[in-house]
C-alpha cells in the first residue's frame, strides 16, 4: 500500500471520527423528521467503514503484487517528492507570514524559490518572472477588481 | 421556438457591451491555453477564473466562466496534434489521427480542420440548448420538496459515472464531500454544526475548496512529475491553418455525426466528452470506407471526435440549467458558481433568472465564434504563449490560487483552506481517487439534505411521500436506470476503448 494513500485514508478517518463524535451532540430526530445530526453521523460512519474496506483491499493488493516494493517505498518516496513537499511546506510558512499584513511579499518569496529550486530557473529569470506575475495579478485584482491585495 | 429565439435575442442585448465582448474573447483565449496545458483541464480553468468574477455582474462572470469552459475544449487538441500530448482527457482521441497528420507535415491542416469541426459541434450543441432547455424547464417547474430531493439524488447517482475504475473510491470521496457540506449553519433547524472557528459559520467556501483541489493540487502533482513540453516553432503561414474545400468536404459528414452524438451524450449526466469521443471514433471507423487509414492521419478520425467533444459542452449544460443536475466535474463547478452568484439552480432557474441564463447562452455562442477565429488565425500566438507559460506554470498557478483564495474574504483563512484541499487534491490525484464525485457531493449534498429533511417533515416522518407522487416515482426509476444502465454501459465502453487502443476495432 502506498504511503500517500495511507495518509489520505488516515486523514479521512480522523476527520470523520471528529465529526462523528461531535454529531452525537446534535439532534438525530426532530419534529417528525430528521435532525441536524442525522446526515453527519451516518455519513461519518459510512466514511470510516469505506476507508477500512479500501485500505484493506489496497493493502492486500499491494502485498500480492510485490511485497519488496512496499517495504522500500518510504525511502524513495521522500527523495522523489522533494518538489511538491517543499512547495507545500513553503506555502504553509508563507501563509503564516501573510497574517502580518502583506500577501504579495511572502508570495513573491514562494514563487522565486519554487522557480529557482524546483523549476531550475536562474535567479534573475525567477525574480523577473515573479515580478511580472505579481504585477499582472496586482493589476487584475487590485486595480481592475478593487480587491485589496497588497 | 419563437419564444426561445426572442429570449436569446434578449440575451444578446445584455451581452453586447464592449466590456463583455472583450471579456468573452479573453476567456476563450485563456481557456484555450489552459486546455492545452497537460494537467490542467476545464475544472482547473474554471476554478482559477472564479475569483476574478467577484467584482463582475452575474452576466459578465458567467460569460467569463463559460467562455473559459468552451475554450478548454478547443485547447486540448493543440498539444494533442503538435506533440502527441493531450491537454485534457477528451483530446486523447484527437492525438490518434492528429499527431500522424503533424508527422506527415499536415499539422496546420489538422489544427484548422479540428477548429472548424469544434466550431460546428459547439454550434449544434448550442442550438439544441437554445431550443430544448426551455421545453425541459417548462415541464420541471411544478416540483415540490420530495421531487427536488430526488432530483439531487439523481445528480448524486451520477457519481457512479464519474467513478473511474473503482466505485468504492468514488463513494468515499462522495461521503467526504457530503460531510464537508454539513459544516456550518444547518439550513432547516438553524443549529450550528462543527463550527470550530467563527469563519466556518457559513460553511467552507466552495471556491476555496476547488482552488485547492484543482489549482494547488494539480501544481503539486505536476511538480512531482516534472512535465515538460517541447513545442517546436510554429509556422506563421496562415494558409497552412485554413482547410481546403476538399478537406472540408471530407470532414463534413463526420462533423455532423459527431455533433449529434456529442450533444446527446453530453445531455446524459456523467457520460461526458471523453466517453463521447471514444464512441464517435469507433462509429467513424466502422462507417469509413477506408478504416485502415484510422490512426495514420484520417481526417474523419480527427473531425468527428473534435465535433463530439465540443458539442458535449452545451449538451451537458441542458440538465444543469433545467434540472440543476451537473453531470461532470466542470458542470459541478459551474453549478457551484451559479449558487455563489445567488442564483437557485434547478427547474426555476430559467423562470426566475431567465435573463441571466439567456445572456450566458448568448455569451457561449459568441465565445464559440471567437474561438473558431482565434483557433484558426492565432495558432502561432497560442503555441508561443504555451511555451512561455509551461516552463513557469507552477509559479503562475500558485500565485493565482493564493491571491484568488485571499480575495474570497480578504483574509488568510481561505488560503489555509485552499492549502489543505491542495494537499488533499494532490493525495487524491496520486492515488487515483476521483475528484468529480467529491465536488458533486460538496455542491449537491447540502441541497439534497435540505430537501430530504423538508420532504420527510412534509410526510410527517413517512418515507412514503417519495413514492406517492408520479413524478417522484419517475425520478426514482430514472435513478435506478442511471445506476444499472451505466454500470452495463461502462463495461461495454471499456471493452470498446481497449479495442480501439489496441487497434483491433
Amino acid at each position: 500500500m502506498k504511503w500517500s494513500e495511507l495518509i489520505l485514508l488516515a486523514g479521512l478517518v480522523a476527520f470523520s471520527g471528529v465529526l462523528q463524535k461531535d454529531s452525537l451532540a446534535l439532534d438525530y430526530n426532530s419534529g417528525g423528521g430528521f435532525g441536524p445530526g442525522f446526515i453527519p453521523l451516518n455519513f461519518a460512519i459510512v466514511t470510516i467503514l469505506l476507508a477500512g474496506v479500501i485500505g484493506t483491499q489496497s493493502f492486500l493488493r499491494s502485498k500480492a503484487r510485490d511485497p519488496e516494493d512496499n517495504d522500500a517505498e518510504p525511502a524513495t518516496w521522500f527523495a522523489s517528492l522533494a518538489a511538491p513537499l517543499g512547495t507545500i511546506a513553503l506555502l504553509f510558512v508563507a501563509t503564516f507570514f501573510m497574517e502580518f499584513g502583506s500577501v504579495l511579499l511572502p508570495l513573491a518569496v514562494v514563487t522565486t524559490v519554487v522557480s529557482t529550486v524546483f523549476l531550475k530557473h536562474g535567479l534573475a529569470k525567477a525574480a523577473g518572472l515573479t515580478v511580472v506575475t505579481l504585477a499582472v495579478i496586482y493589476a487584475i485584482f487590485s486595480l481592475w477588481l478593487n480587491i485589496p491585495v497588497i | 421556438m419563437l419564444d426561445a429565439l426572442s429570449s436569446l435575442g434578449g440575451g444578446f442585448a445584455e451581452v453586447f457591451t464592449l466590456y463583455n465582448v472583450l471579456l468573452i474573447f479573453a476567456a476563450g483565449l485563456i481557456g484555450t491555453v489552459v486546455g492545452a496545458l497537460p494537467g490542467l483541464g476545464p475544472s482547473a480553468g474554471i476554478a482559477l477564473m472564479l475569483p476574478l468574477t467577484f467584482g463582475m455582474t452575474h452576466i459578465s462572470g458567467l460569460c467569463l466562466l463559460t467562455g473559459v469552459y468552451m475554450g478548454t475544449m478547443y485547447g486540448g487538441r493543440i498539444t494533442s496534434i503538435l506533440i502527441n500530448t493531450p491537454g485534457d482527457a477528451p483530446a486523447i482521441i484527437t492525438a490518434m489521427d492528429g499527431y500522424p497528420m503533424m508527422q506527415q507535415g499536415k499539422g496546420g491542416l489538422a489544427l484548422g480542420i479540428s477548429a472548424v469541426s469544434s466550431f460546428i459541434g459547439g454550434l449544434f450543441g448550442l442550438a439544441v440548448l437554445v431550443f430544448f432547455a426551455p421545453v425541459v424547464a417548462n415541464y420541471a417547474i411544478h416540483l415540490g420538496a420530495p421531487e427536488y430531493f430526488l432530483l439531487m439524488a439523481v445528480g448524486l447517482s451520477t457519481i457512479i459515472l464519474l467513478a473511474g475504475d473503482n466505485i468504492l473510491k468514488a463513494l468515499i470521496m462522495a461521503c467526504f464531500g457530503i460531510l464537508i457540506g454539513t459544516i456550518g449553519a444547518d439550513y432547516v433547524s438553524g443549529q450550528m454544526r462543527f463550527i470550530y472557528t467563527i469563519e466556518l459559520i457559513e460553511g467552507i467556501d466552495f471556491v476555496a475548496i476547488i482552488i485547492g483541489l484543482y489549482g494547488l493540487g494539480e501544481v503539486f502533482y505536476n511538480l512531482e512529475k516534472s512535465m515538460v513540453m517541447k513545442l517546436g516553432k510554429p509556422s506563421l503561414n496562415l494558409r497552412e491553418y485554413i482547410p481546403s474545400r476538399a478537406a472540408l468536404k471530407e470532414s463534413a459528414a463526420p462533423t455532423v455525426r459527431g455533433s449529434v452524438l456529442g450533444t446527446i451524450i453530453g445531455i446524459v449526466p456523467g457520460a461526458g466528452a471523453t466517453v463521447a469521443t471514444f464512441l464517435d471514433y469507433a462509429l467513424e471507423k466502422r462507417l469509413s470506407k477506408t478504416p485502415e487509414k484510422f490512426g495514420k492521419g484520417a481526417i474523419a478520425g480527427l473531425a468527428g471526435p473534435e465535433a463530439t467533444n465540443n458539442a458535449s459542452v452545451p449538451g451537458s449544460l441542458i440538465p444543469l440549467i433545467t434540472l440543476g443536475i451537473p453531470g461532470s466535474g466542470g458542470t459541478a463547478i459551474m453549478l457551484g458558481a451559479l449558487i455563489m452568484f445567488g442564483l437557485q439552480p434547478g427547474p426555476l432557474l430559467m423562470v426566475n433568472s431567465g435573463d441571466i441564463v439567456w445572456a450566458m447562452i448568448a455569451g457561449l455562442i459568441l465565445a464559440n465564434l471567437f474561438l473558431l477565429l482565434s483557433n484558426v488565425l492565432m495558432i502561432p500566438v497560442f503555441v508561443n504563449l504555451l511555451r512561455a507559460v509551461q516552463s513557469n506554470l507552477a509559479s503562475v498557478v500558485i500565485a493565482l490560487c493564493v491571491v484568488g483564495a485571499f480575495s474570497l474574504s480578504y483574509s488568510t483563512f481561505n488560503i489555509w483552506i485552499a492549502l489543505i484541499f491542495g494537499v488533499v487534491g494532490y493525495l487524491m490525484r496520486k492515488n487515483d481517487y476521483p475528484t468529480g464525485p467529491f465536488i458533486l457531493a460538496v455542491v449537491l449534498g447540502p441541497l439534497a439534505e435540505n430537501y430530504f429533511r423538508r420532504a420527510v417533515m412534509m410526510g410527517q416522518g413517512d418515507a412514503g411521500i417519495f413514492l406517492d407522487r408520479p413524478i417522484s416515482l419517475s425520478l426514482i426509476t430514472l435513478m435506478g436506470l442511471i445506476l444499472v444502465g451505466t454500470v452495463l454501459a461502462k463495461r461495454v465502453m471499456n471493452a470498446r476503448r481497449r479495442r480501439i487502443e489496441s487497434g483491433t476495432d
